[in-house]
């Protein structure tokens, strides 16, 4: 849930109004809900707000009385819950061991334990009173939390600093008391919350089914009464029935919604915000311009954010690639590289802003086409190996089906065409051809890079993007890498770029090459004249270290 | 073999809690079993009865006569029907099932399709609007659900049958399909949003993921990254999930069937309660435990259907 301020604000709002309704019901009530006060089946009208019922009963005093054992019963039973939850969940993570397995073994049970029907049959016969379904739903609804409580715990005990404390000779119980318990309270009140919420359906389950105590007034109670006396064939079940629903609905539904806020605080991944595509200054087509390259950067500006606190990622960066080229892009971490990637793919999203600029693809501008021309743009002109490919498949598909899958939504090839397509570039990748048709989880970090460079080359691209491509390979596979970089892509693709912050590797590939600093272009030209004579600081930096490491190695290489 | 022991040890407390309650609730056995005949029982008669059920044997003996009886297949008589439980049961269960399962069925995919659009759009204020909707009809017992449908379907509008009672004496085929549509309707209302609301989250994590980001450099159309990639891999948490809440539904199915009158296993189990008639409710609690329990262990047997990296084979 998105917990909107509004949102919550209404719901706490919700709860407030009915907690002091249940504190002040015998003041605020307008009559006693046991007497009967008015002509039977009355319809709402002066004197009796919500009308009678088939007694002559105020149905607004039942209302607010009902609240009083509706919140009673669902807040206790939910601190009871709470409770056991929090007990058992430390306990198991703390202790861990024969206790962990015994008590999460009991969770299990009581995770698939029919609520509801053991709640009937228990209610049935230990009796109605308030006391005992309290207990009673206490003990059906700790599990859940328990479970949660654990987990939470566990993950802070492998912590820097609880793991220096236990080999400090901190005791288990310090532990919890001094530590544990201060961290986790939100999740622990996120529990409280829906636990609460259980307990309220349950009760007001067990009340409707009649398994309530009848000399009490409660939500269910009245549902029960609605029914049994047959308001529901009558018009009046639009004052006797539908209130005390509503309330049951809305307190639940409040509750809730303060349980997903509360879990928002625990874990602020769950907030992430979803991000749309960035805009892009509108840019008039104009049908006589003459594309002078296959990718076209014009003083494209890119800044996160917004304000003061804004970062500007790329800042005024121009360029070009033509046909036929090997351009590489090499800048430190934070030299905005991965933005220019993403820019260049056309792929920014929000809090990314395009202020300035332009980037075109074969002649073919982000921001002057629409979705669908981008996705053909994507994958058939452009091809990205991003940064991630070891870790950017679908793990629940074949690899080859994956490959086929880039080259049936480009190509209209039947599914056999395409998948013969997809094994022989995979082949030519030098990709196994025993391991045609295994899952990623099953291919080394080697293969699963060679299989994402099939997948970007097989629709011939114009383009190739190489995003930081000996990320996560050793010395050996950025080797076989370059090789294959070197004798592959130029026959499939038409121009490749490679951006790396691993100088060396770029090197020993590119026709030319572009130092990014700080968002800017500070150098560019062939690389035996930037290693030659760098005229940058990072540049002379970077050279000065390969030197200094390799001796005479980087001249050899170039020259 | 170990994966058969969380079950073994479910349907042993099952077995077990079964057993105790009648022994621990207030009130003799006795009276459970026999219903208000026993209060005019003769102390003879009474001695006879109680050795007649094996009441008067050690705790221990009755607590392996009652396993053998439950596996035998003698799970004794009704009270309230004066006829084997067991044949109660086989008439109620099939109608319950002709209801919960297409109910289910249907619940379960609305859930899925709304929550994994509601978890995959960048369109935040829709997917506000929907979950909040849909948390809000999840907080709606589904009692209420029931009433309101069937006073407004009913018996304001009249488009259906206000009570389900006469579903068994009635003829056409048609008339008991009409007969079921609003009890159906509410168990989809009432059970859609659990698998929303686990769908809907699964699928905000699914789109943490790199792989989705990659899709899309590929060129693959939102339709295509969001049904055939982001979707399966949220429905793998979700699964579990699912089935548990299903487990949970055969329970909840008592207020729905109370409401409309529809003569399944909740309405049994709830005019058992009200009857105090013992055995069937023995009975009726043990097939709803068991269904649950046989429903997680095919649960995790199909899981690694759904998950290559559980499945046998190569493994780097």
């Amino acid at each position: 849930m998105t917990a909107s301020r509004l949102w919550v604000f209404g719901a706490g709002l919700w709860l407030a109004v009915w907690a002091a309704a249940a504190l002040g019901a015998p003041g605020l009530a307008p009559h006693d809900p046991h007497a009967s006060v008015g002509e039977p089946w009355s319809p709402p009208g002066p004197g009796h707000p919500l009308g009678t019922n088939d007694v002559g009963q105020d149905l607004l005093s039942e209302l607010v009385h009902g609240a009083r054992t509706s919140l009673l019963v669902g807040g206790a039973a939910a601190l009871g819950a709470t409770g056991l939850a929090v007990g058992a969940g430390l306990a198991s993570a703390v202790w861990g061991g024969l206790w962990d397995r015994l008590l999460m073994r009991l969770v299990d049970l009581c995770l698939v334990v029919p609520a509801l029907a053991l709640a009937l049959v228990v209610a049935a016969f230990v009796g109605s009173g308030v006391f005992p379904t309290v207990l009673l739903l206490a003990a059906l609804l700790w599990a859940r939390g328990a479970r949660v409580i654990r987990a939470q715990a566990l993950a802070m005990l492998q912590r820097g600093w609880v793991i220096a404390l236990r080999a400090a000779g901190a005791r288990s119980l310090y532990l919890i008391r001094a530590h544990l318990v201060q961290a986790l309270w939100p999740l622990v009140a996120a529990e409280f919350v829906q636990a609460m919420a259980a307990a309220l359906t349950l009760e007001a389950s067990l009340s409707f089914l009649g398994l309530g105590d009848p000399t009490v007034k409660s939500w269910g109670g009245m549902l029960y009464y609605a029914q049994a006396r047959g308001a529901v064939v009558t018009g009046a079940w639009l004052w006797w029935a539908v209130p005390p629903g509503l309330c049951v609905g809305l307190t639940v539904a409040s509750l809730a919604m303060l349980g997903f806020a509360l879990e928002e605080r625990v874990h602020p991944a769950l907030r992430a915000a979803r991000a749309g595509p960035a805009i892009w200054p509108q840019i008039p087509a104009d049908p006589l311009r003459i594309a002078r390259g296959v990718l076209e950067v014009e003083a494209l500006t890119v800044e996160y954010g917004t304000g003061p606190a804004a970062v500007r990622a790329l800042d005024g960066v121009s360029g070009h690639v033509r046909p036929g080229e090997l351009v590489g892009v090499v800048g430190p971490s934070g030299s905005g590289k991965s933005t220019l990637v993403t820019a260049a793919m056309g792929l920014l999203r929000s809090p990314a802003r395009v202020l300035g600029g332009s980037v075109c693809v074969v002649g073919v501008c982000w921001g002057s086409v629409d979705a669908k021309r981008a996705r053909q743009l994507r994958g058939r002109s452009i091809a990205l190996l991003p940064q991630t490919a070891l870790h950017a498949w679908d793990p629940l598909r074949p690899v080859v089906d994956q490959v086929a899958e880039a080259v049936a939504t480009h190509q209209a090839l039947s599914r056999r065409e395409a998948r013969l397509r997809a094994q022989a570039v995979l082949k030519e990748v030098g990709f196994p051809k025993s391991r045609m048709g295994a899952y990623p989880h099953a291919l080394s970090g080697g293969e699963r890079q060679r299989a994402w460079l099939a997948m970007a080359l097989v629709n011939g691209p114009d383009l190739l993007l190489l995003d930081e491509p000996t990320t996560g390979l050793d010395v050996l596979g950025q080797d076989e890498l370059v090789r294959l970089v070197r004798d592959r892509t130029r026959v499939r693709s038409r121009a490749v770029v490679v951006v790396s912050h691993d100088l060396p590797t770029v090197l020993r590939l590119a026709d030319r090459i572009v130092v990014l600093c700080d968002g800017r272009v500070v150098e560019y030209g062939p690389p035996d004249g930037i290693l030659r004579s760098p005229e940058h600081a990072y540049t002379r930096r970077v050279v000065g270290a390969l030197q200094a490491l390799r001796g005479s190695w980087a001249a050899e290489v170039v020259g | 073999m170990a994966r058969w022991v969380p079950y073994c040890a479910l349907a042993w407390v099952v077995v077990t809690v079964n057993f105790a309650l009648p022994r621990v609730a207030p009130g003799h056995p006795l009276d459970y079993l026999l219903g208000e005949e026993a209060a005019r029982l003769s102390p003879r008669q009474r001695a006879e009865a109680l050795r007649a059920f094996g009441l008067d044997r050690p705790l221990h003996e009755q607590y392996i006569a009652y396993v053998v009886g439950l596996a035998t297949g003698r799970w004794g008589r009704s009270v309230r029907f004066g006829r084997p439980v067991l044949e109660v049961i086989a008439e109620r269960l099939p109608r319950t099932l002709a209801l919960f399962v297409p109910a289910t069925l249907i619940a379960v995919f609305l859930g899925t399709v709304l929550g994994a659009w509601a978890g995959y759009t960048t369109r935040a204020r829709w997917d506000a609007g929907v979950s909040s909707a849909v948390l809000l009809l999840d907080a709606m017992p589904g009692f209420w659900i029931a009433m309101v449908l069937l006073s407004v379907f009913a018996v304001e509008l009249g488009w259906f049958p206000v009570s389900g009672s006469s579903f068994a004496a009635s003829p056409q085929p048609w008339e008991q399909v009409r007969r079921a549509v609003l009890p159906a309707a509410t168990l989809v209302l009432a059970t859609l949003g659990r698998t929303f609301l686990v769908v809907r989250g699964a699928m905000r994590s699914v789109c943490q993921e790199e792989f989705l980001w990659a899709l899309e450099a590929k060129g693959l159309p939102p339709r295509a990254v969001l049904w055939r990639h982001a979707l399966p891999n949220a429905w793998l948490p979700a699964y579990t999930q699912i089935v548990l809440h299903l487990g949970a539904g055969a329970g909840g199915a008592v207020v729905v069937e109370t409401v409309f009158g529809y003569p399944g296993m909740g309405r049994a189990l709830y005019e058992a309660l009200l009857a105090r008639d013992y055995p069937l409710l023995q009975g009726i609690l043990s097939v709803v435990a068991f269904a649950t329990i046989l429903a997680n262990a095919v649960a995790d047997a199909t899981y690694p259907r759904f998950d290559p990296r559980l499945r046998g084979g190569p493994a780097a």
